[in-house]
């Protein structure tokens, strides 16, 4: 006998997390399939950007998220487990998984697709010199830094850096790559990043280059004036055209326009944060064939019908930090459960 | 003395058996033992089985777990323990982890330690009581204050879940902030047609009652059995009982009148959005004089809101595209942090819209009729290239601050919410997830909160109903009693602990003999209570328990005996 289950969710990150634990509150059973072997996606890895007081980044929400599922027994999660095949119609598909080498087959009245995003890969931005200077890293990679090693330190010698530049809009608003779209939370992330970061070690000093701050929630305003007070942090409208790299010493230099000096100027610095835009996860492509899912203008999924019985959550349908990406997965929860219920 | 039985766990092997003998013959010589098993993974299916087997005997009142995290057993307990055969609380544990993984260096020391952290906890366990669990009935009724299109969407999809929803709406219509605008920026609709169709099927939703001009007037109660007084429009007070209550009352906003803000061709967003609904073609016409160029002066105010920056941009395209206007932009940062911004903004700089972005305020003067705008442009690099640039306008158009609905600190004296630095409610507290609020039982959503987009507002108001559903759906709220709980003979009501309590569950009401209190000479009438603190609107934080100046409250699962039998303090 085929196991039924009212919906499948597909992806473990915050989102998928988020509806299945919404959906089962209600008591919608689902299955939750994540391809990776743990759950939490991309923002199980961040790290507390607490420094005197909470900043808002909302890592330990997704912590407590991935334990409240791990606890519930009504939930099925299956890890290491992606889609296969998909067939029937709305309110009766016939869902083919694979894990592994093993197949099973689950009958789903609805699908959830919360298959996330991926930073953009910042090796593209040749100029920027990611993937080919040790001291050139990815503003994940900083936070993964921060959460598994505690500290932050220069990949080619393992030495706290003293100076520190963040370049924002790496892949975003960026029409040379075609990316015509503002990922909406990096701005708010690396500040968090810097904050945090000035706050363990103090020594060391942040210069943040951007081109327009976006805001981002309701306590962004007090957080950004905090980040305007630190003296250790120089926020300059001014995006760097490339990086130069001096093999001999290993030093990295940049141009910029700096607006507070009015001047061009060339500067060293230790390390280079470079703050990644979002794209649709490179795996969730195969699901559009598999789904019958259509691509926004920016890449992104975009929503389908609800009579389809197929509902996006999350980051794949635009840019969401953690915050939105909870309120778009609850609210999602709801339009299937109207589904089930005959609502479309 | 209570029987104990003991489990040790080996945590997947963590504690080495050697170690786990070692703490076994240890144990067996302690008195009221009736049991020490030892488990390879405590916590797996086959281990809670094999546990619950060997409890269903019934020959133990305690149990004692030696292993690891207590926070890791306490959800396998409860999971498991509730339909058990023993109340879930009855268990301590002792966390030698770390004492075992310091054998290895420290030897004889170690479990010495061990030895120690093992004592505690089975005198822990002789002093812990059951735990009752409760339960309050939820009815599917909501109250929803605010008739704005958050307060009117969330009561449409609460009322498409057969809740019956009270809409309280202080104004004489439906429809809130969102009328002021004309257009979308990302959807085809005319706001105004979409409104009018949901307050159509709002007022035919049979289990949807609306108010108007009626005002929330006081609120008693806490999850489940909340009394809600409502003033109505001819007067009368009625009362209502909702399971749970949803806050969408807005924000408001503020003009800046004073000097030349108060000249007629400066304007606001919404007057713009009103003058484009009207005007068909070009010329467009203000205070009797054809448009031209329009200004657009932003980030004065609410520089982190970008609702503005969202709908300039909007009108700057339709003023340009459709009514030949020349319009130019002045803001410190572009904010295009919405989906499909980016593009609209590039394709208002394609239409020929500018943009400044300024450091230093503009100056507006009046110049013959016209306003005029300084700024200095910053898009030259060197500080002596940035010429002032001066802008002759027809039309200029400032943003007014947002601001906390006025009624907003009066309806929280009502509800006991948290107020933001800024006024508006539970303004950021990510433990939350951003629409619960402080207190269960109570939902916070929109402008009220934050002011944002329409469409970000729509998802929102669609998460508030999912978690009111999730609340409502069982039919009542079950909680166990391991709270704060008031010795009603020990209270001297002195108010400390509801001033005090961060979730207002705590409220002060006769339901004691022992408190009454009669001034001599009056002939009953006046008496006092003790404080109560409400079991299901309790969250365990501990703060009153441990601010009570008369040590009238206590923790039911953590109390202060048991605290110094886990100090070694009993002694």
């Amino acid at each position: 006998m085929i196991e039924k289950k009212d919906v499948l969710i597909i992806g473990g990150g915050i989102s998928g997390i988020t509806a299945a634990l919404d959906l089962a509150q209600t008591g919608v059973s689902a299955a939750l399939i994540e391809r990776e072997p743990t759950l939490g996606g991309l923002s199980a890895s961040f790290c507390c950007k607490a420094s005197e007081a909470c900043n808002k980044c909302f890592a330990c929400v997704v912590d407590k998220r991935i334990s409240d599922i791990v606890r519930r027994q009504d939930i099925s999660v299956l890890t290491g487990t992606e889609l296969l095949d998909l067939k029937g119609n709305p309110g009766e598909y016939a869902v083919t998984l694979k894990a592994g080498r093993e197949r099973r087959e689950l009958k789903v009245s609805a699908i959830v697709v919360a298959a996330g995003i991926d930073p953009y890969e910042a090796s593209e931005k040749a100029e920027y010199g990611y993937g080919r200077y040790k001291n050139v890293i990815t503003a994940r990679d900083l936070d993964e830094m921060l959460r598994y090693q505690g500290k932050i330190f220069r990949p080619s010698d393992g030495r706290l850096p003293e100076t520190v530049a963040f370049f924002q809009c790496v892949g975003s608003r960026d029409e040379s790559i075609g990316h015509l779209y503002c990922s909406q939370v990096c701005c708010a992330y690396a500040l968090r990043l810097i904050k945090a970061v000035r706050y363990q070690f103090p020594g060391v000093k942040a210069t943040f280059l951007y081109m327009d701050i976006q805001p981002a929630g309701a306590s962004f305003q007090a957080f950004l004036a905090s980040c305007q007070a630190d003296k250790g942090i120089r926020l300059i409208r001014s995006l760097p055209s490339k990086v130069y790299h001096s093999p001999s010493t290993g030093s990295l230099r940049i141009r910029f326009t700096d607006s507070t000096k009015g001047e061009v100027v060339e500067e060293p610095f230790d390390l280079i944060v470079l703050s990644v835009g979002m794209v649709l996860k490179k795996d969730a492509k195969s699901l559009s064939k598999l789904l019958g899912l259509s691509f926004t203008e920016d890449g992104f999924f975009s929503s389908p019908p609800p009579q389809t019985g197929i509902f996006l959550a999350g980051a794949c349908s635009g840019p969401k930090d953690v915050d939105r990406s909870i309120s778009h997965a609850k609210s999602t929860a709801l339009l299937v459960r109207q589904f089930l219920q005959g609502r479309f | 003395m209570a029987r104990i039985g003991i489990f040790i766990d080996a945590l997947k092997g963590s504690i080495s058996l050697p170690f786990r003998e070692r703490i076994a013959a240890m144990i067996e010589g302690l008195p009221d033992i009736a049991f020490c098993l030892q488990e390879e993974d405590l916590t797996s299916p086959g281990g809670l089985e094999r546990m619950g087997k060997r409890l269903e005997r019934g020959d133990v009142e305690r149990v004692v777990i030696i292993g690891g995290n207590p926070k890791f057993y306490e959800s396998s307990f409860l999971k498991w323990g509730i339909s058990g055969p023993m109340n879930p609380y009855l268990f301590s544990v002792a966390n030698i982890r770390e004492s075992a993984l310091l054998m290895e260096t420290d030897g004889e020391e170690a479990l010495e330690n061990t030895k120690v952290i093992i004592t505690k906890a089975i005198r822990m366990a002789s002093l812990l009581k059951p735990i009752e669990t409760g339960s309050v009935p939820l009815k599917p009724e909501v109250m929803v204050l605010g008739g704005g299109i958050v307060g009117i969407s969330i009561g449409l999809e609460l009322a498409r879940s057969g809740i019956h929803v009270v809409l309280v709406e202080t104004g004489d219509h439906l429809g809130g902030r969102a009328l002021e605008l004309r257009t979308f920026y990302n959807r085809p609709v005319e706001v105004r047609k979409w409104i009018d169709e949901k307050v159509v099927e709002v007022n035919g939703t049979p289990n949807m009652t609306v108010l108007t001009r009626a005002e929330l007037k006081g609120l008693e109660g806490h999850v489940g059995r909340f009394q809600a007084r409502v003033k109505r429009n001819d007067g009368t007070m009625t009362a209502f009982s909702p399971s749970a209550i949803v806050v969408a009352t807005g924000c408001s906003t503020r003009r800046e009148v004073k000097g030349i803000y108060g000249h007629k061709r400066i304007v606001s967003l919404p007057d713009v959005e009103r003058l484009l609904g009207e005007a068909s073609a070009a010329p467009l016409q203000w205070e009797g004089r054809n448009v031209e160029t329009v200004v657009y002066v932003l980030d004065e105010v609410n520089q982190d809101i970008k609702v503005d920056s969202i709908n300039a941009i909007k009108q700057s395209l339709a003023l340009q595209e459709a009514f030949e206007c020349q319009v130019a932009v002045l803001c410190k940062d572009v904010k295009v942090a919405a989906d499909g911004m980016e593009r609209l903004y590039r394709k208002a700089r394609e239409k020929g819209v500018l943009f400044f972005k300024y450091e230093e305020a503009p100056k507006l003067s009046i110049d013959d009729g016209h306003i005029r705008i300084d700024v200095k442009d910053t898009a030259a690099i060197r500080k002596e290239e940035q010429w002032p640039v001066s802008i002759l306008s027809d039309l200029v158009v400032v943003s007014e601050a947002f601001v906390p609905a006025p009624e907003t600190e009066k309806l929280n004296g009502i509800l006991r919410l948290h107020l933001g630095d800024r006024g508006f409610l539970m303004e950021d507290n990510p433990q939350l997830l951003r629409v619960r609020s402080n207190r269960r039982g109570i939902f916070v959503a929109g402008g009220c909160r934050f002011p944002q987009a329409v469409s970000e507002s729509l998802i929102e108001a669609r998460a508030v109903a999912q978690e009111v559903v999730a609340l409502l759906t069982k039919g009542s709220y079950a909680y166990d009693l391991a709270v704060a709980e008031v010795d009603p003979a020990k209270c001297a009501v002195c108010y400390t602990c509801p001033r005090l309590c961060p979730h207002s569950a705590i409220t002060v009401e006769k339901y004691a003999e022992r408190n009454v209190y009669a001034p001599p000479g009056a002939t009953g009438g006046i008496t006092w209570g003790a404080a109560r603190v409400d079991p299901a609107a309790c969250y365990g934080c501990g703060i009153c328990v441990a601010e009570c100046p008369a040590k009238a409250i206590t923790f039911r699962h953590l109390t202060d005996e048991q605290i110094y039998a886990q100090m070694n303090l009993a002694d």
